[in-house]
Parts: C-alpha cells; sequence; structure tokens
C-alpha cells in the first residue's frame, strides 16, 4: 500500500528553486496532467501529415469500433488497482465468460439468458477472488492468478477445446454490428459504463472510500471506513464488468474460442498505467484510463496506415507507457513536496 | 502451533473446492482410463503391411512433392490494375503466417499491385482491428492468412459494408478441403487457398509407416481449433490405418493458448508413461517447436521421433540436425501467395474462381533426405512464378 492519497492532501507548500523550475517537470508543468493528451493530439497531427487516409470519418469510426473490450477490460482492472490490488485473473475470467455465453446459447435461445451469464458468474468470480484475498489473507497476485487458471481450465472443459460458433442470438452480435451515430452499441455502452464509473469513483462515497483504501487501508480503516467489505465490492465490480465485457466480445467475434483472454490482460494493465498521467495525475482514473486506450488505439491504427514493420508497434505501446507513467510519477513528487 | 477457530474454519472451507476437484479429478481419470483402453483397441490397427523392398518407394512416395508439375489454372485472366492489397498475417512472428505474404508481394510487383501487410498479432482482436486499418487504407481486397473467419466476423461486416472482399489461405475451408459453409447469420471468406490437407496427412502416414518400416506406435496430438487440423488428421488417420503392425494411440488433443506451458509437459508425461510410444505427431510446427526441447530435455530425443505440419525454418533446423523432430509435413507458402492474387484477380474480374480453390497447391513431407539448406523455406521445384505469370495476361 501506498500513502498516496493522504501525502496528496497533507502536501506542504514551498516555493520552488530557480534550479526546480528548470526541472523537466516544471518545463512540462504547463500541461501538467494531461501529457498524454498533447502527446495524442502531435499524433494525431503527424498521422495526418503522413497518411491522407489517417483523418477521415471512416478511419477514425473503425479505430473506435474494435476498443470496446479492451476499453471495458481496462475499466474492470481499474477496480482492484485502486485499491491496491490486482486481479491477474481477467484474462482468463473473459475467456472463460465469453465460452460460458456461447455454451449457453446452445441450449437456449433467449438472449437475456446468454447475456446475464457472463456478468452475473463475473460477479461471482469476482467475490471468490475478493474472498480469497480479503479473508483468506491470500496476496491478490497469486489468489487470482490461481482462479484465472482454474478458469482456464473450466475454459477448455466446456468447450470441448473447440470453437463454438453455431445459435450466437443476432440480439447479442447486434451489440457489435448495429450502429447509431457512426459507432456501435458496444462502443455507445462502454461509454456509459465509463460515465458510471466516473460517477461512482469521484462523486460518491464509494469511490472515496475505494481511493482512501487505495492510499493506505489502516487509515481508511480507523476512518471507518468498512474495508474488507469495500474490498470485496472492488473484486465483484471487477468481476461484473468483465462479464459485460464478454458480452462485447462474443458480439464482436461471433464465436468462442477456447483460446481467447489472456491476451486482453496486459493490455488492459497497460492501458490502467498509462491512464495515471491524465486528469489526477498518480492515480488510476476513468478518464486517464479511457485516454489511454484512445492513445494506444491511434498509435496502433496510425502505425499499420504507415505501414511500418510489425514490431515497431510493440515498441511503441513500451515507450509511450514507461515515458507517460515518469512523467505522471515526477508529477506525484511534485505534488508530495509542493 | 495454535490456530483459531476461525483459522481452522476458513481452512476447512479451503480443503473442501480442493477435494471437491480431486475427487471430481479422480473420477474422470478413471473413466478416461478406462473408456481409454476401448479407444486403444479401436484404435490400435493391424492392417496389412507392405513387403521389406517396397519401404524405399513408400519414403520416395511420401518425400516427393505432390504434384511434381504446375496444376494450377490453365484459364487465363486479365488482372484489374492498380490495386491495392491488405495482405493480414495470423501473427508476422511465425514465418508460416509471413510466407504467403511474401509470395503475394512477390507476385503483386509483377502485377503492378500495392500489396501491405499487416500483423494479426495472433489475437483475434488485433486481427479484427487490422482488417479494419486495412479498410481504413483504401484496400480493395483483402487477404486472411491463417485467420479463422469466425473469430473476424466485425472485420468481415465492415469490409461488406465497404464492398471490400475478403479472401484467405491456409485455413482449409475450401476445395480442395471440405467446404465449410459459414453458419446462418455469419460471414465468411470469398475463397480460401489451402492445400489438400487430408492428401498431406496421407503422406504423413506414409512417412511414419516406412520409417518405421510398419511398426510404428505413434500418439497424434491434434486441435479441435482449425478445421485445416481437422482435415489434415483425417488424412493421416486414414494412412496409418493402411499400417499393418502400426499402434495408433487415442487421439489427445490441445488447443492454441496450451502450446508454451501445458502441451511440453503434458508431452513429456504421456511418453513417460507409454514407452512403448516411438512416434510423435503434432499438428502444426509452432507447437512442436514447444514440444521439442522439452522431449530432449527430459532425456527421450533418442526414444522418440517427432513429425510436424507447416515446414517453418525453426522446425525445418531441428530435422535438419536430427533434434528430436525427423520430418515436417509442408507446402509451399509462397505459392499459396501467387494462388490468392490469381484467385483475386479472377474475384474482381468476376471471372469463375479456379478449381479447386487451392489450386493444386504443392506439399510434400521433408526429412533430412530433401530438407532445404538453412534459412530457406520449401519451394516446388517447377517454375510456377513463369506459369501464373503467363496466366495473367
Amino acid at each position: 500500500m501506498t500513502d498516496k492519497t493522504m501525502s496528496h492532501v497533507d502536501a506542504p507548500a514551498s516555493a520552488p528553486t530557480p534550479r526546480e523550475r528548470l526541472s523537466p517537470g516544471r518545463v512540462l508543468s504547463w500541461v501538467s496532467g494531461y501529457e498524454t493528451l498533447v502527446l495524442l493530439a502531435l499524433l494525431v497531427v503527424a498521422f495526418s501529415l503522413a497518411s491522407d487516409r489517417f483523418l477521415t470519418a471512416a478511419n477514425l469510426q473503425n479505430v473506435a469500433l474494435v476498443q470496446a473490450v479492451t476499453a471495458t477490460m481496462t475499466l474492470a482492472v481499474l477496480m482492484p488497482l485502486i485499491i491496491g490490488e490486482f486481479d491477474l485473473s481477467v484474462g482468463y475470467l473473459i475467456g472463460f465468460l465469453v465460452m460460458l455465453e456461447a455454451v449457453v446459447a446452445q441450449h437456449t435461445s433467449n438472449p437475456v439468458l446468454i447475456m446475464a451469464a457472463g456478468p452475473v458468474v463475473g460477479l461471482l468470480v469476482g467475490l471468490v477472488n475478493g474472498l480469497l484475498t480479503v479473508y483468506f489473507k491470500i496476496s491478490s497476485f497469486i489468489a487470482t492468478l490461481g482462479v484465472g487458471i482454474l478458469l482456464s481450465g473450466g475454459t477448455q472443459g466446456i468447450s470441448n477445446g473447440k470453437v463454438i460458433f453455431e445459435n450466437i442470438p443476432s440480439s447479442l452480435t447486434s451489440l457489435a454490428s448495429d450502429d447509431f451515430l457512426g459507432l456501435s452499441l458496444a462502443v455507445w455502452l462502454t461509454l456509459l459504463l465509463a460515465l458510471i464509473l466516473f460517477y461512482i469513483l469521484e462523486h460518491t462515497p464509494q469511490g472515496r472510500f475505494w481511493y482512501a483504501i487505495g492510499g493506505s487501508e489502516r487509515v481508511a480503516y480507523l476512518a471507518g471506513v468498512r474495508t474488507n467489505r469495500m474490498r470485496m465490492t472492488a473484486f465483484a465490480a471487477a468481476g461484473l464488468i468483465v462479464g459485460i465485457a464478454a458480452n462485447f466480445a462474443l458480439a464482436q467475434a461471433g464465436s468462442a474460442n477456447p483460446g481467447y483472454g489472456p491476451e486482453l490482460l496486459l493490455p488492459a494493465y497497460a492501458a490502467a498505467f498509462l491512464g495515471v498521467a491524465t486528469y489526477r495525475p498518480g492515480y488510476y482514473n476513468v478518464l486517464g484510463a479511457l485516454v489511454a486506450i484512445i492513445l494506444l488505439a491511434i498509435g496502433f491504427n496510425g502505425l499499420s496506415l504507415l505501414g511500418v514493420p510489425f514490431w515497431v508497434q510493440p515498441i511503441f505501446n513500451g515507450s509511450v507507457l514507461i515515458i507517460a507513467v515518469l512523467v505522471a510519477r515526477q508529477e506525484t513528487r511534485q505534488v508530495r513536496t509542493g | 502451533m495454535y490456530t483459531t477457530r476461525g483459522q481452522r474454519a476458513r481452512r476447512s472451507l479451503l480443503a473442501l473446492p480442493v477435494a471437491a476437484v480431486l475427487a471430481v479429478g479422480t473420477a474422470c481419470a478413471g473413466a478416461h482410463n478406462s473408456s481409454g483402453d476401448g479407444s486403444d483397441a479401436r484404435n490400435a490397427a493391424a492392417v496389412r503391411g507392405l513387403p521389406a523392398d517396397q519401404w524405399d518407394d513408400l519414403h520416395r512416395s511420401a518425400t516427393t512433392e505432390s504434384p511434381s508439375t504446375f496444376q494450377g489454372p490453365t484459364a487465363s485472366v486479365t488482372p484489374p490494375k492498380n490495386l491495392k492489397v491488405a495482405a493480414i498475417t495470423c501473427l508476422s512472428i511465425l514465418s508460416g503466417c509471413v510466407s504467403p505474404a511474401t509470395g503475394a508481394e512477390q507476385a503483386a510487383k509483377k502485377l503492378g499491385w500495392q500489396v501491405r501487410v499487416f500483423d494479426g498479432g495472433g489475437t483475434p482482436d488485433k486481427q479484427n482491428a487490422q482488417m479494419l486499418n486495412a479498410l481504413s487504407w483504401g484496400a480493395d481486397i483483402i487477404l486472411n492468412i491463417a485467420i479463422d473467419p469466425n473469430a473476424v466476423q466485425d472485420g468481415l461486416r465492415a469490409a461488406q459494408r465497404a464492398d471490400v472482399p475478403v479472401g484467405a489461405g491456409s485455413n482449409g475451408l475450401d476445395t480442395p478441403n471440405p467446404p465449410v459453409k459459414p453458419p446462418s447469420g455469419k460471414l465468411g471468406y470469398a475463397f480460401d487457398v489451402a492445400p489438400d490437407y487430408a492428401a498431406l496427412g496421407q503422406k504423413a502416414a506414409e512417412w511414419v509407416r516406412a520409417d518405421s518400416e510398419g511398426k510404428a506406435n505413434i500418439v497424434v496430438y491434434s486441435d479441435k481449433e482449425f478445421p485445416s487440423v481437422l482435415a489434415l488428421q483425417k488424412g493421416l488417420l486414414a494412412g496409418l490405418d493402411k499400417c499393418d503392425d502400426c499402434t495408433v494411440q487415442p487421439l489427445r488433443y490441445f488447443t492454441g493458448n496450451q502450446v508454451a506451458q501445458v502441451l511440453p509437459q503434458s508431452v513429456v508425461s504421456y511418453l513417460r508413461s507409454n514407452p512403448d510410444v516411438d512416434y510423435v505427431f503434432i499438428p502444426y510446427d509452432p507447437a512442436a517447436a514447444a514440444v521439442v526441447p522439452a522431449i530432449a530435455q527430459a532425456g527421450l530425443g533418442n526414444k522418440v521421433r517427432l513429425i510436424s505440419v507447416l515446414g517453418s525454418q525453426e522446425n525445418l533446423n531441428f530435422v535438419r540436425k536430427g533434434q528430436v523432430q525427423v520430418a515436417d509435413a509442408a507446402y509451399d507458402n509462397l505459392y499459396m501467395g501467387y494462388a490468392m492474387l490469381d484467385q483475386t484477380s479472377r474475384l474482381l474480374t468476376k471471372k469463375p474462381l479456379a478449381q479447386p480453390h487451392g489450386e493444386n497447391l504443392p506439399y510434400v513431407v521433408l526429412d533430412k533426405t530433401n530438407v532445404p539448406e538453412a534459412g530457406s523455406d520449401w519451394h516446388a521445384s517447377f517454375d510456377y512464378p513463369g506459369d501464373f505469370d503467363a496466366l495473367w495476361k
């Protein structure tokens, strides 16, 4: 646990020395908290100059179209991160839930049952993660990894190792295929989810308690926060959101593959980490995460349109992440030292 | 050491699911073993063998390319001008995914077309995203290499909306393989250029029969995710069924995401508990590349001979060195690139597609007698670039 929240509140104010004024952090202070937005703007300009295909409505629509799953997964991992924990099961969990919904679709044509299966079971798995971490005191790293590996076995078992693509209802796939104002329903629902989470995290006691626990669980406990219960809800929320992401994933692909899922873990965490550089530097936050997702998506799209070799994209993503987090850390230090 | 009542209760709670899992696991293992015995008996193929002097002929047949002359289309086609072709690889770190795109790039130079290669990244999300990027780039056609159409419905829908056709290679969904139609409401590919996987499987079986002189005790691994693997498996098992004294163990399945960790351990454990097995068939090279070091490290390298499929350079290096993997059922991926552009020409000029849609893509079994030089993919011996060039007037 860190003491970010408390140190932020208690930070003493002091005038910067001339040397501090020339430090890289001070030079960047005029865009403080919005460096990734500046980088995003620079990328947009650069790609627009380099490719006449980049700044078109069709291309930007295409960029947004496939971000629903990654964005929702990022929102899911934010919850445990805010309370200072990790949930490593989310990649395996989405694979399991997508497969579960596809299997349910083989037995019923009721779309409500199919679409509810993911969120409900996701919520339960989140509660199990919370139970293991909070009440059995197992490190969240180990507990959620264990649950994830267990789920991967479950995915293989219920799928029998096969890709399932029959009987996926069109009402589900319409989440990806139907659009409103040029964006698919899945994208709009992701934005709605982000809005709800933003409200909860920024404007309700629940959100403030989560941040307080992430800052210092001990202090939060002494302040009267029911920390165990709140930590459980963070894991449960993560599971629930992964269940929603499973609906988007099944809608987009139209099939469930037993190998799907684990590859989504790192991009989700990368976006969440990158998000700490925006809006509330040093803190995991929804707006920052959304900007991070757009930044990485624009980078992927622009580099693809330019036809760069395949190894350039991971280098771009890794560099952006490291630089942005370094900048965020610098800003956090400035806040602490005044 | 003292424990509180709460701690004891928590331990009991934790012990319950573990016990349940073990109980179910034990029950399943029992069921598997009993049914496995039956499968053993069913799968143990004991059919007629060949006279000893014919093993060489069988080996020659397996290691000779099929077809040995150009058997592609005969009808010429006038290719459209200035096309933009997007080739999306399954994963650009795998040579088997990239080689067809390289072939397409090579063929496109002759046609004056522009080919842009997009890395599918090995995941449906990236593959969907790259299809959309290809549309943004202004592709006139998208060619997906070894990408399951069921996983990229989003990309296919976007391509349909943009009126951009999508072809494919290496999936085994189209002739000469049994055509797999997309389920109702789903989209598929306009064509899929691939070798005759069943025939390739037959060739691999011929090689195993010849190499073991009809006495192979083989375990066949399979992956139900890929239609090409299932078609290949069918041919392989039919070929092994002709072997008099061969023993074919019950099929063992794995999935793509188990390749790195689970599969190697699983194969080694299997070989330890079945010491009579002397041949292992792995259905694609990246999986074999993970299994070979595990077998070698387990000290089983001298006891088993492994055969795989694709012709990836890493695996051909194993074959060259005789390091566990001794054969590879390969097909000409460069030819696939040419054939995909040939079918593209026919599709976009509204001419009938060449039959079979795989355009008789050449294949072979490679072992130490015919493996190409280090750093080279296997290519058919005849001048197919010239043959395709002659067709494109």
